[in-house]
């Protein structure tokens, strides 16, 4: 009898969802649409390609193709993880993500909360531009103004020698690399991803601040009970995301600021495996090194998501 | 992978397409058609610098003119610069190749002998045997060039840019300003101790900046100032023996040297952060006295330099030694098989005519057409000598010999080349040639193949070996790490397994020598 009901009960459930559904796609077909070359996207370029995964397991070969190629188990992981360099390069990748994500996560927020609070337009709009910038500029030239800024001759030894600094090239002390690593990077991409929080900021409804005012909250109080707690979930959501790519830092930018003098910093692991895998066009162990940062990446995101959810309610799924 | 995965759709996508416009033009006739003539179309894949006058060698009016004659029609395609490796790569991966790949043939994973067991590339021997008269002529009279374009398994692969002159001068070399040796009264240096004097003179003197420009790793690639100290700048052989340069006792006196220099600052402060354009900026503005490079770009800094100081003069240098009267054995070589090596597919419908028509830049008019261009259009003939025309030298639209060289004739590609063949040589070129050639090259490695197996143990370890040992060559010039620590370094190096490295050379080195060339 009871058995019979929970039964019922789920079919209904199912039946409901699949009607949601139909009443969803046919409320907002629209929707539907513009999503459909998005997904399909998603589909032909990075759920298809993942099949490729194999070849971790392989030595790939191009003429035997993806599937002819012959299996050889773990080796490309086992040479990755036996390198004399596979401790430095996952420390120094740990580390730079870490700061960039210690430094670089706060600087948007605080940038949008200032140019929220800017009350003159042009102003405003003029800091906007200005910020956003960088984020157009091709990297390579950006990392050719690092270099010369950095160099013994530069603009900065130009400045702190005003200051009695003995003028030195930056890019071939190690201890500098992540600071101007992730300086340039914060500069870079501040404005761009600041966008994200204004939008989330334009959402607050202004009663919130009306009735704010009218209890005699100041602005600073007003920011910390309305404005925050308002694009809280942004914050949060965009922290996981952050969280899940902690691990992969890119090999562009890398390449064009290292030498092989601040290695012991800068070297990372996807600068490692391009010296080694792209160049040598070794693609198994390359794919065998992005699959581990994956799993790496999924797990981070998957608790960090979970840490959310228990705390915050906010999550991704 | 998503960016490479695109790349690979987009790149199938094209080679369609131009497979498409190919067809139309091909006659399908596969039985041996090369006693017929008829035309035929040919896809064949070179990278290429486009400038404003002339976009892609579909333009070139050379390769017009060679269809003319050999009923030949060339469809060029052009990688984007700067990505050729990875198109090369990813051609090789979409099983779509065009019917010649040139310049980049080597680079295929494992190996030309694999290629061709692969059956990617094919085995020209028979095919030239009996197709190429005038190619077969050159390897017949050269067994130096025939083992060159020969793998270790007795397969002829290519065909090469072949220098006429077998001895063509070495083109790197130091350089140093004349104007700044003059004012000092100081002669040209010809050996270590010299160099230190001159530099040290010109730094104090002349408040030069940056006296010396060593290159970004500290260690110059074709051995200046390393040979020296009787070794070479990487692996290289003594006699039959192969060696590895960093490691050897010479590597610590070359080094302790520069570490010297750097911290007298006779050496740039910033070599290891340069970039080629930041380097040229150093010795165009007169901040630097002498560097390492090749003649052809000395011929541009002058007017840089001159612009500033028109007094600034350059002249080469004899490439170092230790000591006066010694021989320097490491430098430049120009290999008979001078690169750019064409290979033909096995997508090729027609190699008998393909190979007829290589052939044909091998030949005496095919010499002529691909050195000198078309008589009465780019050359003509002076004095029973030919003379490039206005065309080349003082082009109506304004444009250098150098970017329209490539409209006419052809610079560099397989065909037989007289080095001789371009307007003029400057004064400095010819004293380059003649200051950097006295060096003597026995220690420089002939070009020698791997086995596939040997290729991926080699490309693993070497990676390791080469980012400690860059690393380190740094430390030790600009003194973060002390000289007494050289031999803790060569130890290093040999755990991670350098005699092994040292075999495999010495394996392929065997191996290239007794290569069977009839």
């Amino acid at each position: 009898m009871k058995s019979v009901e929970i039964g019922k009960a789920l079919t209904v459930k199912e039946e409901s969802f699949f009607k949601k559904l139909k009443k969803d796609f046919s409320m907002n077909k629209y929707i539907y649409l513009m999503a459909l070359p998005m997904i399909v996207y998603f589909i032909l370029f990075c759920y298809i390609p993942m099949y490729g995964i194999i070849i971790a397991f392989k030595d790939f070969s191009p003429r035997l193709g993806i599937m002819g190629s012959k299996w050889v188990g773990f080796k490309h992981f086992y040479n990755f993880f036996k390198s004399i360099y596979f401790g430095r390069t996952f420390k120094n990748t740990a580390l730079i993500s870490l700061y960039s994500l210690l430094w670089g996560f706060p600087a948007p927020i605080i940038l949008a909360l200032l140019i929220n609070e800017v009350r003159i337009n042009k102003f405003k709009k003029a800091v906007q531009t200005i910020t956003y910038l960088p984020h157009f500029i091709s990297l390579v030239v950006i990392c050719g103004l690092i270099i010369d800024f950095t160099a013994t001759d530069g603009l900065l030894n130009f400045i702190l020698s005003k200051f009695g600094v003995t003028p030195v090239n930056w890019l071939t002390k190690p201890e500098w690399f992540r600071t101007i690593y992730i300086s340039s990077g914060i500069w870079q991409s501040m404005g761009w991803d600041s966008i994200i929080y204004l939008a989330a900021l334009t959402n607050i409804n202004p009663s919130l601040y009306e009735a704010a005012m009218i209890d005699g909250a100041n602005r600073w109080q007003q920011l910390v009970h309305i404005t925050l707690p308002s694009i809280a979930p942004t914050i949060v959501i965009m922290l996981i995301l952050n969280i899940g790519g902690l691990m992969s830092v890119g090999y562009e930018k890398i390449i064009l600021l290292y030498n092989p003098l601040t290695y012991t910093t800068s070297d990372v692991i996807s600068s490692y495996v391009y010296r080694k895998g792209i160049l040598g066009a070794n693609y198994s162990f390359s794919t065998a090194v992005g699959l581990i940062e994956s799993a790496i990446g999924f797990t981070l995101i998957y608790f960090a998501n979970k840490f959310s959810k228990k705390i915050s309610e906010i999550s991704l799924w | 992978m998503k960016i490479k995965k695109m790349m690979t759709v987009m790149l199938v996508l094209t080679t369609v397409v131009f497979s498409f416009s190919g067809c139309a033009k091909k006659t399908v006739e596969k039985t041996d058609s090369s006693s017929s003539n008829e035309k035929i179309s040919i896809k064949y894949w070179v990278p290429f610098t486009p400038n404003q006058y002339i976009k892609s060698l579909n333009e070139s009016e050379m390769y017009k003119e060679l269809e003319n004659r050999t009923n030949v029609h060339i469809e060029f395609i052009h990688p984007a610069e700067g990505q050729e490796q990875e198109q090369f790569n990813i051609m090789i991966n979409s099983k779509e190749l065009p019917d010649v790949i040139q310049n980049y043939a080597g680079e295929y994973k494992g190996g030309i002998d694999k290629a061709i067991s692969d059956g990617v590339y094919l085995r020209l021997n028979e095919l030239i045997e009996k197709y190429a008269p005038n190619y077969k002529k050159l390897l017949d009279e050269d067994p130096e060039l025939a083992r060159q374009v020969t793998t270790d398994s007795g397969n002829i692969y290519c065909f090469a840019l072949i220098g006429e002159d077998r001895n063509e001068p070495a083109w790197w070399g130091p350089v140093i300003r004349k104007d700044l040796l003059d004012e000092l009264g100081l002669k040209q240096p010809e050996t270590i101790e010299e160099w230190e004097n001159v530099l040290r003179q010109i730094k104090e003197k002349k408040k030069i900046e940056a006296p010396l420009v060593i290159n970004k790793k500290g260690v110059d690639g074709y051995g200046t100032f390393v040979s020296a100290f009787d070794i070479g700048p990487g692996f290289y052989k003594k006699g039959n023996d192969v060696k590895y340069g960093p490691i050897e006792p010479g590597f610590k006196e070359y080094l302790t040297l520069m570490n010297k220099w750097y911290q007298e600052g006779l050496i740039d402060k910033d070599f290891a952060t340069r970039d080629r354009k930041s380097r040229e900026a150093l010795i165009t503005s007169g901040k630097a006295a002498a560097f390492i490079t090749e003649y052809g770009l000395v011929d541009q800094y002058i007017p840089a330099i001159k612009s500033t100081n028109p007094k600034a003069e350059f002249v080469p240098a004899l490439i170092p030694a230790l000591k006066k009267g010694d021989t320097v054995h490491y430098r430049v070589v120009n290999n008979r098989n001078g690169g750019y090596e064409a290979v033909i597919t096995s997508s090729c419908k027609d190699p008998a005519r393909i190979v007829k028509w290589f052939d044909y830049a091998y030949s005496k008019e095919g010499y002529m057409l691909f050195n000198y261009g078309i008589e009465g259009k780019s050359y003509t003939i002076e004095n029973g000598k030919p003379k490039f025309t206005d065309l080349m030298l003082k082009n109506p639209e304004g444009f250098d010999y150098w970017t329209v060289v490539n409209k006419w004739k052809l610079d560099v590609g397989p065909y037989l080349r007289d080095y001789k063949a371009i307007p003029e040589f400057t004064k400095f070129d010819l004293a380059a040639m003649d200051t950097w050639t006295k060096a003597d090259d026995d220690y420089v490695l002939p070009p020698t193949t791997l086995t596939a197996e040997e290729e991926e143990q080699y490309s693993n370890t070497m990676s390791d070996i080469e980012t400690y040992k860059d690393e380190m060559i740094l430390k030790f010039i600009m003194g973060k790490e002390p000289l007494s620590k050289f031999d803790d370094y060569v130890k290093q190096i040999k755990s991670m397994g350098i005699d092994q490295m040292i075999q495999i050379q010495q394996n392929a080195l065997n191996r290239y020598y007794n290569r069977k060339i009839k």
